[in-house]
């Protein structure tokens, strides 16, 4: 090729890429939100209109006997709850799956594949079993077991040179994963003819079906300093782009800020999965999108996959609950559906440099 | 800003990689650390940045104790481009650069009007501000070691240390580089690099340190450092140093079993 036409190929590239103008797509994500937020109470099997949705949201309230206070109850008792909580859980998956791929400096991070996720259900399935109450043990116990898992991969992964490497990493969280699931196989199997085994076999399935207040209660505040304390941090992943030595001249201290990070976006993930069950791949697909729309920039990537996931999630869960009418899918089934052929894509076509 | 280094040991684990090392660097020098692989360039320079904590002995800038800095205050101050720096994520040039800053930047920050200029300035001087808005992995290894350049210049370092900055690049790549170090240091940067092509340090260094096997073998002006006898004993090679007849400098060249007479 002459120099001309390597140059003339260049610039091509470079229109095409432009720069990654990033703040224009916040704006867009913000409505998005909010006509999911409506449109995600409005679904369902029982139709509500849209006016009592707004009426409902606007807090008018209805008078008892009409056909509006039925509406109204549904919403308050069923729908809304729901819809927020997918909101709430898409987002920790987002910016939780975010993270990690900036921890790891790899795009096929996610908590699905560093084995958060059999850690949580193993944790969780505990909880069920031992038939502990309060709303609380179910996300302490999912926190202990994913961080016990994210602890061991991320152990085995780094090697001497302090660098992770791909390969390591997905092994051990393939290995970590299959182990944490031998263990909650048995568990279930331990359990088998107690109603106990249908909890835990529902939970590991993954499903927004059993949200209420008490749940959003616990896990709103979570997220929501979780998810501000990796956003303060996210430019210490920038940093960490430029690998652990390259951030410490950038006066960052690497280990410190990985583990921080590391350990959030475990409580995070955890703590969601732990009302839920597991859901996967919302946490390895949605920051990949983003990072092609918006470019790897993690100040502005983290808020972005939030906002992303929690979207995401609610029409996944919109999806699980209508297909198969009157009965739902859980919406971890829906998920994988989507996320497993893109994952598989991933590996297939994106270089993976380590 | 000076640096001071008196009486460095640091091994690794058991081994002794550094021994008694004793060197003082003035403001707006260029001072090369030549010597074979495995000599302790790299580990030197890793003991300066503060990535590595000596043994024994102490390190200076401008009188106070590295070990007293923290990683924050040594950014500000010092830069450094390690050698085969790879980047995470497709980031573009200019993100890449922007993200040199963040040493001067408090955390939620964005990018203000210094920021801006001193991005705009470090990839002027670079010559890299037409590859802005190109992908990192897309561009050529002699463009990303200036796009290094430029985001080290962009932390406005008083010390600026560099790991064989030159290796796989084109002859043309390698005296740009070194031409735009030159002038930063005429600005009053203080320049540590290790080299291994000691041609370039005769041209292009104030002064050199050559390691033998963790030791400093000799330190002073180029002419006094690569000699035939030194480099002899310490790379096991017969080299001829030779005034070049154009320019104002020396170069070396290995003398082959050929050239010496002997059969192939």
């Amino acid at each position: 090729m002459s120099r001309t036409e390597k140059n003339f190929q260049r610039q091509l590239s470079w229109n095409a890429q432009k720069t990654h103008s990033v703040r224009w797509i916040f704006m867009p994500l913000m409505i998005l939100l909010a006509a999911t937020l409506v449109i995600g109470v409005v679904v369902g099997p029982v139709s509500i209109p849209i006016r009592e949705v707004f009426s409902y949201l606007l807090g008018h309230k209805a008078a008892i006997g009409e056909s509006g206070y039925i509406q109204h109850l549904i919403i308050s008792q069923i729908r809304l709850p729901r819809v927020l909580l997918g909101l709430l859980v898409g987002c920790a998956l987002g910016i939780s799956g975010g993270t990690m791929q900036g921890v790891f400096r790899n795009p096929l991070a996610s908590p699905y594949v560093v084995g958060i996720a059999s850690g949580a259900s193993t944790g969780a399935a505990l909880v069920i079993l031992l038939n502990l109450n309060g709303v609380a043990f179910l996300p302490l116990g999912a926190f202990i077991g994913g961080s016990l898992a994210v602890g061991i991969v991320y152990q085995l992964a780094r090697q001497r040179d302090r660098r992770t490497s791909v390969y390591t990493l997905i092994l051990a969280g393939v290995a970590v994963g299959a182990l944490f699931s031998a263990i909650t196989s048995f568990l279930i199997f331990l359990s088998a003819g107690t109603d106990r085994m249908t909890d835990v076999i529902f939970w590991t399935m993954g499903g927004l079906g059993r949200a209420n207040w008490t749940y959003l209660c616990v896990l709103a505040p979570i997220v929501a300093v979780g998810s501000l304390l990796l956003i303060a941090f996210s430019r210490d992943l920038n940093a960490l782009a430029m690998g652990e030595e390259g951030a410490f001249h950038l006066g960052i201290n690497p280990e410190k800020s990985k583990r921080l990070m590391l350990g959030v976006a475990t409580l995070v993930t955890s703590s969601a999965v732990g009302f839920t069950g597991t859901i996967g791949f919302v946490g390895l697909i949605i920051p990949h999108i983003m990072r092609l729309i918006m470019g790897p920039d993690h100040r502005f990537l983290l808020p972005a996959t939030a906002i992303a996931g929690a979207i995401f999630l609610v029409w996944a869960d919109m999806v699980a609950r209508t297909v198969v009418r009157p009965a739902e899918l859980p919406v971890g089934i829906i998920t994988a559906f989507l996320g497993a052929p893109f994952f598989l894509y991933l590996l297939k076509t994106r270089k993976v440099r380590m | 800003m000076n640096i001071t280094i008196e009486g460095l040991h640091f091994s690794y684990g058991q081994i002794p990689v550094l021994e008694e090392i004793d060197l003082s660097i003035q403001k707006g020098e260029i001072f090369a650390i030549v010597g074979p692989n495995g000599s302790g360039k790299t580990t030197l320079l890793k003991n300066i940045s503060g990535v590595l904590t000596p043994d024994k002995g102490a390190l200076y800038l401008n009188m106070r104790q590295i070990a007293d800095l923290s990683t924050w205050e040594i950014a500000r101050q010092l830069a450094m481009v390690e050698q085969d720096r790879e980047v995470g994520f497709d980031f573009t040039v200019r993100e890449v650069i922007a993200i040199g800053r963040i040493p001067h930047q408090s955390r939620f920050a964005r990018e203000n009007k210094v920021d801006r200029e001193r991005i705009e300035e470090a990839m002027r001087v670079c010559s890299v501000d037409s590859l802005a808005n190109r992908l990192i992995p897309e561009i050529s290894g002699g463009e990303r070691q200036r796009v290094f350049l430029a985001m080290a210049l962009a932390q406005e370092p008083k010390v600026l240390l560099l790991d064989e900055p030159t290796t796989h690049l084109d002859i043309n790549y390698q005296a740009q580089i070194m031409e735009i170090i030159r002038a930063q240091a005429i600005d009053g940067l203080t320049v540590v690099m290790a080299l291994h092509d000691l041609n370039l340090v005769a041209q292009y260094a104030d002064r050199a340190a050559m390691l033998d096997k963790g030791q400093i073998l000799e330190i002073g002006k180029p002419d006094e450092v690569l000699t035939e006898a030194n480099i002899k004993r310490v790379f096991h090679t017969d080299v001829i140093v030779t005034k070049h007849p154009l320019i104002n400098s020396f170069y070396v060249m290995p003398l082959t079993h050929k050239f010496c007479g002997g059969q192939e």
